[in-house]
């Protein structure tokens, strides 16, 4: 049985019982009616008369370097502005700073090496048109010189491969991490833990890239204006679209960073962004919009990226090969772990990917089990295909939930009673999740051993749950202002919006402690408030709303303090009920807290929650139940039930919604979503939407979400995060096994692995 | 050309500092939207500009811009004009003849909820407009196909107060996620409630099979829809 969780409770009125609005239902979000309606702009809504496109020569192989020979038809084609190549003196510089944390890998802007198909590379063409664009690179005169290039990151790790970035690592493909993470790391002994060992078996699991798949593709627009509030120093100003959270402002933070200019000469132009999977990978666009507009006097640039150039963004590859050993009870009591992990092409800004941020993955989840002596070897290979996004985690749970399925499947033992016995550090998260789950679920009743009912229409039927842990970001600073003005709390943000509906969520914890009307607490877009990280991504949104609870308790301090004298009383003698100002022993002595004048405070800091899993609050337990169809291999999942482990529900429906957001994103990287490449040319061959095809609202399989609430997490009142947990698709893969009685190694687990796991068919793997 | 699009020339007021952005009131933007704190400012639409697009004059209808090119650019190609009926309204519209109905939205009219690009080849269903009540993939329709037909959008329909309904059940139900899609699937919405009047889960669904919503919203769609069936039924 797993450990109790142990931790200091941090900040103020962490403890507090008395809720009114948070965690109740019924609250519109902010930019719900502008979202339904089409009022909401998004950087694609924006134009403007006059407005250039800018596009870049893309490679047309799976790696090339291009030798730009002759740009003069270009440039004297009418509707051509400017013609910019890698040799560009202010291009070639560019970026001209990066964040500290990128040590290794650093790309230039432009260059002349393309590193996938579809990269960006030698010139960049700005025109009045889309067509004019087109037609001018067509015009350019290039040479290309194909170079060896590999899309497995197997493939990159095996000796005598081609070298990717030799200027990176002379001697292989191996690639450093962002923390700084060891590569190789034991705990105890794993030679004796195995010896220990009444079975010992060997599991493996690979995934390959999923699209990262952004439904608005990067829409880079950018001018250079006056600033209406005014420019002592004389300079325009950079208005730019966002389409990054993380760390704040992305496209904006490129774009000082790249030009090696200062922030404030930077404005958001929309707060809308459109959702995307986590973060980290952002596109040269981000940069060359405002630089190409500020080259040509500050006109409006449209950098373009089109949808199948969109695909150049993915979830990496990982591979394990881990090798258990366990008791015949279903402990585990040693674990050797190798995971190759990929770390992909460059081809994004200089914050983000242009070094690659790259996270630990390995067998880190395993740590989160009681086995005393795990032994864990990783390497992060560089390779060809597409940019890839960081993996913050929680794919470390994969591996670790299949290694308690094959005991599950070993000792004839449910798979959630294996997770019970190895999983610590959880309580009372993980049994409250997997109590609630399994009672929604009916685990009971449709548990059976691997192989054994069919459905009445000849499918095998089989079910599994898998547990993970809930991240919360416990990584970054945010930045809250508060100011209360006329009776209202006004808290101004930039940070561009992802789904998570977190200002609503602030909004509802401001006035929790404040003791506003939630009417009265105003959350609102402000492009010219230069702030850092307030609170979106997938996870962040309940440390936001910590820091938001922190100011929000320092504003009603504040405010008593001055709105006490008007009562004749002390602070502590009165409150703030319904946006008055009220006197304890007699609330019917009340006066509008509008009355005190203007009062603000701000609040920057965050939870002391850890970055990674090594101490862990929050769990979730998700269950899945499948029908198999023997003669054609195709899955169906029939019931998804997630009993996730909120801490505190803040905000309800968002809060559930992130559930179904991420389990319907698991169901089509479970069942379909792979990128596909030839691999005679490195040409991504399944680059739009019917060929990559997310799921619909007819694939959508039923989801049931089980709010569990132990107030264990790191944001306000014990919140913690939800998305990141639920979005892989190792669950379904368990799930078939139970059906099939065949683990298959590698998602997604489309028809002809199951019919070769079924052996039906063989595919000579 | 980029620079040679006519479009609605009004100022939408907050939210998006120093840049001109269209809106269109008389069309349907923000009449009806939400309450004060919720909901965009209400557009202010003064007229159509369109745009030589060989000096770059401004005229104000689109007879002055035939009568300007006849007298300034004699023998040049006069732009072609449309006669669209968008939300209701008819009015000429200065569009390229390739321009598809999404290209049209986006940069001559100025109505972006319907003119949203996800795929690039009628896949995605973030495009979906009404054609004569029927949902169109406006990225698939040329604009000059599109004259005597009545097009309704997402802003459109926001401005009927007889679909309020389908808006409160809308935000009730946090239907949008990043809100990309949200319009599209709106803009269907309102064909599945004509075409069925009390719509199942399944016959919601099939309907909306094109919508593509990478956030996962379906099934806030199928309760928002029912939700705002049973109020239309109920005479709101």
């Amino acid at each position: 049985m797993g450990e109790t969780s142990v931790w200091e409770l941090e900040g103020r009125n962490q403890e507090r019982e008395d809720f009114k609005i948070v965690g109740t239902e019924g609250h519109p979000g902010r930019q719900s009616w502008d979202m339904a309606s089409g009022a909401a702009k998004f950087p694609t809504d924006l134009h403007r008369e006059g407005t250039l496109v800018a596009m870049a020569l893309r490679c047309p192989f799976g790696r090339a370097r291009v030798k730009v020979k002759d740009v003069s038809k270009a440039e004297a084609l009418e509707g051509v502005r400017l013609v910019v190549t890698h040799e560009d003196e202010e291009i070639s510089e560019m970026p001209r700073m990066v964040p500290s944390w990128f040590e290794f890998g650093r790309s230039p802007l432009l260059s002349d090496e393309a590193e996938f198909e579809g990269d960006e590379c030698g010139v960049v063409v700005v025109a009045i048109s889309e067509e004019v664009c087109k037609d001018a690179l067509s015009l350019v005169e290039v040479e290309w010189e194909v170079l060896p290039f590999i899309l497995d990151a197997r493939d990159a790790a095996k000796p005598g491969a081609p070298i990717l970035r030799p200027e990176m690592n002379p001697d292989s493909n191996l690639t450093g991490n962002t923390f700084g993470a060891p590569i190789t790391w034991e705990l105890g002994n794993v030679e004796e833990g195995f010896k220990e060992a009444d079975h010992i078996e060997v599991i493996e699991y690979g995934r390959q890239m999923w699209s990262q798949f952004r439904p608005m593709p990067p829409a880079y627009f950018a001018y250079w204006d006056d600033d209406p509030w005014g420019n002592p120093d004389g300079n325009k100003i950079g208005y730019v679209t966002n389409h990054a959270h993380f760390p704040s402002n992305g496209p904006i933070v490129s774009a000082y960073l790249g030009a090696g200019t200062d922030m404030d000469k930077y404005r958001a132009l929309s707060p809308y962004m459109a959702a995307r999977y986590c973060d980290f990978v952002e596109k040269r666009g981000a940069q060359f919009a405002p630089v190409l507009s500020k080259r040509l006097g500050g006109v409006p640039i449209r950098y373009i990226q089109s949808r199948r150039e969109s695909f150049d963004a993915a979830v990496p590859q990982s591979f394990f090969t881990v090798r258990i050993g366990f008791k015949k009870d279903g402990t585990l009591c040693a674990v050797q772990s190798k995971n190759i992990h990929q770390v992909g092409a460059r081809g994004g800004y200089g914050d983000k990917t242009h070094g690659h941020l790259v996270l630990p993955a390995n067998a880190q989840g395993f740590k989160s089990t009681s086995c005393p002596n795990i032994h864990s070897e990783m390497g992060y290979y560089v390779t060809n295909g597409a940019c890839t996004t960081a993996d913050p985690g929680k794919d470390h749970w994969e591996p670790v939930n299949l290694a308690f399925a094959k005991i599950a499947d070993t000792l004839d033992m449910p798979i959630s009673d294996v997770i019970m016995k190895n999983v610590k550090v959880t309580a009372p998260s993980l049994e409250a999740c997997m109590a609630a789950g399994k009672q929604a679920f009916g685990w009971d009743e449709k548990w059976h051993l691997p192989g054994k009912r069919t459905l009445a229409d000849g499918r095998l039927h089989g079910i599994a749950c898998r547990s993970c842990w809930s991240m919360t970001w416990g990584m970054i600073s945010y930045n809250i202002n508060l100011r209360m003005r006329e009776g209202k709390v006004y808290m101004p943000y930039q940070e561009s919006l992802i789904g998570t509906y977190w200002p609503d969520a602030a909004q509802m914890v401001i006035a929790e402690e404040t003791g506003m009307k939630l009417e009265d607490v105003v959350v609102y877009y402000a492009g010219h408030y230069p702030n850092w990280n307030q609170g979106d991504a997938a996870d962040r949104g309940s440390t936001c709303t910590w820091a938001a609870k922190e100011a929000a308790i320092d504003l009603k301090r504040k405010i008593c303090e001055v709105g006490c004298t008007y009562l004749g009383a002390e602070a502590d003698e009165v409150d703030i009920i319904d946006s008055m100002l009220v006197l304890k022993a007699d609330p019917s002595v009340q006066m509008p807290i509008g009355a005190t004048g203007q009062i603000a405070t701000g609040f920057c800091g965050k939870p002391l929650v850890p970055f990674q899993n090594d101490v862990i609050r929050t769990m979730n337990v998700d269950f899945c139940e499948v029908a198999v169809d023997t003669e054609t291999g195709l899955v169906e999942i029939l019931d998804y039930c997630s009993a996730h482990d909120f801490g505190k529900i803040i905000r309800p429906s968002s809060g559930l919604g992130q559930l179904e957001n991420a389990l319907t994103m698991a169901s089509g990287r479970a069942l379909r979503e792979e990128l596909v490449w030839d691999e005679g040319t490195g040409v991504l061959l399944n680059g739009n939407m019917y060929d990559y095809k997310v799921p619909t609202a007819l694939d959508q399989p039923e989801i049931l979400t089980v709010p569990v609430e132990t107030r264990c997490g790191g944001g306000a009142y014990g919140s913690t995060g939800v998305a990141h947990a639920h979005c892989d698709g190792g669950l379904v893969g368990l799930a078939i096994q139970n059906a099939i009685g065949e683990f298959i190694p590698m998602l997604p687990y489309t028809p002809d692995k199951v019919l070769e796991a079924l052996g039906k068919i063989s595919q000579g793997r | 050309m980029a620079s040679n699009v006519s479009r609605r020339d009004f100022l939408k007021g907050g939210g998006l500092a120093g840049i001109t952005i269209a809106g269109v009131a008389s069309l349907g933007v923000g009449s009806v939207l939400g309450t004060e704190e919720a909901c965009a400012a209400t557009a202010t639409m003064t007229e159509f500009v369109y745009t030589c697009p060989v000096c770059g004059q401004h005229t104000s209808d689109y007879d002055a811009l035939v009568k300007h090119f006849d007298g300034t650019h004699p023998g040049a190609a006069v732009p072609q004009a449309v006669a669209l009926t968008i939300n209701g309204t008819t009015f000429m519209a200065q569009v390229e003849p390739q321009w598809t109905l999404r290209e049209t939205l986006l940069y001559a009219v100025g109505l972006t909820g319907n003119a949203k690009q996800m795929c690039d080849r009628g896949a995605c269903g973030s495009c979906s407009v009404l054609i004569d009540g029927v949902p169109a993939l406006s990225c698939s329709v040329l604009a000059v196909e599109c004259e005597g037909r009545q097009i309704e959008t997402s802003e459109g329909i926001a401005a009927d107060p007889a679909y309020r309904p389908l808006f409160e059940s809308y935000v009730k139900h946090d239907a949008s996620q990043c809100g990309y899609c949200t319009p599209g699937h709106l803009t269907v919405a309102k064909y599945i409630l004509t075409k069925y009047g009390d719509p199942s889960a399944d016959q919601i669904r099939a309907e909306l099979a094109g919508n593509i919503c990478r956030c996962g919203t379906y099934s806030r769609h199928v309760a928002a829809i029912q939700e705002a069936a049973a109020s239309l039924k109920g005479g709101n």
